[in-house]
């Protein structure tokens, strides 16, 4: 990472004033709008670590995701507010358990086969909600009071609060953003970005890739579990959908559609997909469909980033081979 | 024993059913060039990939300093004093010649995956990294993105990070393939130059080079080692002349 020149610094200041002065100047709707962005950008940059910048092309952040929102929920008093400082750890540290599970299992393998075993682990646990009771089954379980930060009696944060609940998002966005660029920057960074680009290299310098890798993919899940914490925090309500592989590929296209290579490409590429969803939704009826097409007419014109992705899944360079092989196989004949 | 950086014993590996290593015994002293040939095929490729870990052996035991190796991987190996160089030149083409030696000394300095400091602010990471390149000649070159570089200077560069990461033990996979007359000639002189308090295996077709620099000689031809010892025993063995060098004017 190049450090900060002054000129991103006065720009970045100015986003994070715009930001924060948002909620006085839109309405409510438009507050909680922004607030569902931040949260997906983080979900979305959380995942970039892994795929952008691990090279790791995960399809069960959204499983991850969830399981902090469903934490969460299990974890709340029925009625009564819960303790952010409980629950959110809980949460989270939920989330790293089951990170560390499915990462030493699924990196043992490479490109493609890592997609399918991460999406394998992420459908188990969405089986796992959808088709048990632990957590209201198919339903869902509702959230009926909000999470806040109590000192004492004095309540410091109230989630409930749809401002309050929007710094709060602003500031996990921010904080995530500000993670993920320093962690680059750190020896740690230079181990995961080496391995991406070449992994025979990086263990022939001493690397040890595996280990390297599962730290950041558990880094990464515990990052979606923070937003899957204030997503159900948001909407007061958690179903297994939350934990599908339909939520992980919305993830992916975000990260496609912003590109791998910027840590907060992400997070517009959330932007995109969520305002689509919105405009659409309000002016077509079967707007599904032609949402559907314009994500795939959007991906396909991204600059950079689905070139990226099956670079690092491996699809791009087996795509190139049999043609390579036919012209060889022409001049031959 | 004493003066043995490495001692392989009785190496295999089989893919399949074919051997493309077995029973190979050698050792690599400290301060020595010793040098591996033999036709294509004969299994010096996987030789040190068998002792750099990239493979793992089906027979046979790997001794760095005395210690088993053995079931170690790479990157184990390499932080326990074996730096390799590919056949195939394997560097990080994307990034500049400096970063690409940084990447290789930081890796094996404590720290190497610290979460807190800057790792373009390290100083021993940078002083060690410009050390290895002007060890190669590339100084000159720390800002150049590696890919725009000739073949030649990349074969320096990954000789360079092979450097940076202080190693013991250097395993050379044909350093000088595809090199000019005056680029190889460079790079056998590096070569030579690299045994001092170090140990050197040395895979190489130049057989000019080989009889220059080496101090020991291995012959391999499919997958055993046919003959080894001085340069100069080892060039005047029947069973290499018929076996391998064939025409006895070349080796003479
Ligand atoms: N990964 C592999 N899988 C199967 N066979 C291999 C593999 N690597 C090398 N071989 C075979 O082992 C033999 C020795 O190869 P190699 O060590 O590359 O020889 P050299 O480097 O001496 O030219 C060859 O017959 C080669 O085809
Ligand atoms: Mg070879």
């Amino acid at each position: 990472m190049q450090p900060l020149s002054t000129r991103t610094h006065i720009a970045l200041l100015a986003a994070v004033v715009a930001a924060a002065i948002l909620p006085a100047l839109v309405p409510d709707y438009y507050v909680q709008f922004a607030a569902k962005v931040l949260i997906l950008g983080t979900l979305a940059m959380a995942l970039n670590l892994a795929v952008g910048f691990g090279g790791l092309v995960s399809l069960c952040h959204a499983a991850f995701f969830g399981l902090a929102g469903y934490a969460l929920v299990l974890a709340a008093p029925e009625y009564d507010e819960p303790s952010l400082l409980l629950t959110l750890p809980l949460a989270v540290g939920a989330t790293v358990l089951v990170a560390l599970v499915v990462g030493v299992l699924s990196l043992r393998t490479r490109g493609v086969y890592f997609i399918m075993v991460t999406l394998a682990f992420g459908e188990m646990l969405f089986f796992l909600f959808h088709d048990t009771p632990i957590g209201g089954g198919s339903d869902g379980l509702f959230l009926y009071v909000k999470p806040v930060l109590a000192f004492g009696e004095t309540i410091l944060l109230d989630l409930g609060n749809p401002v309050t609940f929007y710094l709060v998002s602003l500031a996990a966005a921010a904080g995530t953003w500000w993670l993920i660029r320093h962690l680059l920057s750190t020896p740690f960074g230079d181990a995961l970005t080496a391995a991406r680009d070449n992994e025979r290299r990086a263990l022939a310098l001493g690397i040890p890739v595996f280990r390297v890798r599962l730290i950041a993919f558990v880094l990464s899940a515990a990052l979606a579990g923070l937003a899957g914490y204030l997503s159900a925090a948001q909407f007061g309500f958690v179903a297994p959908q939350m934990l599908g592989w339909h939520l992980s590929a919305t993830a992916l296209v975000m990260v496609v559609l912003g590109g791998t290579r910027r840590v907060a490409g992400p997070l517009a590429g959330a932007l995109v997909v969520t305002g689509l969803e919105e405009v659409l939704k309000y002016f077509i009826d079967d707007w599904k469909l032609v949402y559907g097409l314009i994500v795939i007419a959007l991906v396909l014109l991204a600059p950079g980033g689905l070139q990226d992705v099956a670079r690092l899944t491996g699809l791009g360079r087996r795509a190139g081979t049999p043609a390579l092989k036919l012209k060889e196989a022409n001049n031959v004949g | 024993m004493s003066g043995d950086v490495l001692e392989a014993r009785g190496l295999g590996k089989r893919f399949g059913g074919l051997a493309a290593c077995s029973g190979v015994s050698l050792s690599v002293r400290e301060g020595e060039v010793h040098a591996v040939i033999g036709p294509n095929g004969a299994g010096k490729s996987t030789l040190i990939n068998l002792l750099s870990g990239d493979l793992r052996p089906t027979d046979g035991t790997i001794l760095l300093d005395g210690r088993d190796v053995t079931v170690s991987g790479p990157d184990r190996r390499c932080r326990g004093g074996i730096g390799r160089s590919y056949q195939k030149t394997t560097i990080f083409p994307e990034r500049t010649v400096f970063d690409n030696a940084r990447l290789a000394a930081q890796a094996t300095r404590p720290g190497a995956l610290a979460m807190r400091c800057d790792g373009k602010r390290r100083s021993d990471v940078r002083e060690a990294a410009l050390a290895a390149l002007a060890e190669v000649g590339l100084e000159g070159r720390a800002d150049t993105p590696a890919r725009s570089m000739s073949h030649g200077e990349q074969r320096q560069l990954e000789v360079a990070m092979v450097l940076a990461t202080a190693p013991r033990l250097v395993l050379l996979d044909e350093p000088l393939a595809g090199m000019g007359h005056a680029e190889a000639r460079r790079m056998t002189g590096l070569i030579a130059s690299l045994k001092a308090g170090r140990g050197i295996l040395l895979v190489e077709h130049d057989m000019d080079a080989v009889f220059a620099i080496a101090d020991r000689l291995t012959v391999m031809a499919d997958g055993k080692v046919i003959a080894s010892g001085t340069v100069d025993a080892v060039r005047r063995d029947p069973v290499v002349r018929a076996a391998y060098l064939g025409e006895a004017e070349d080796v003479a």
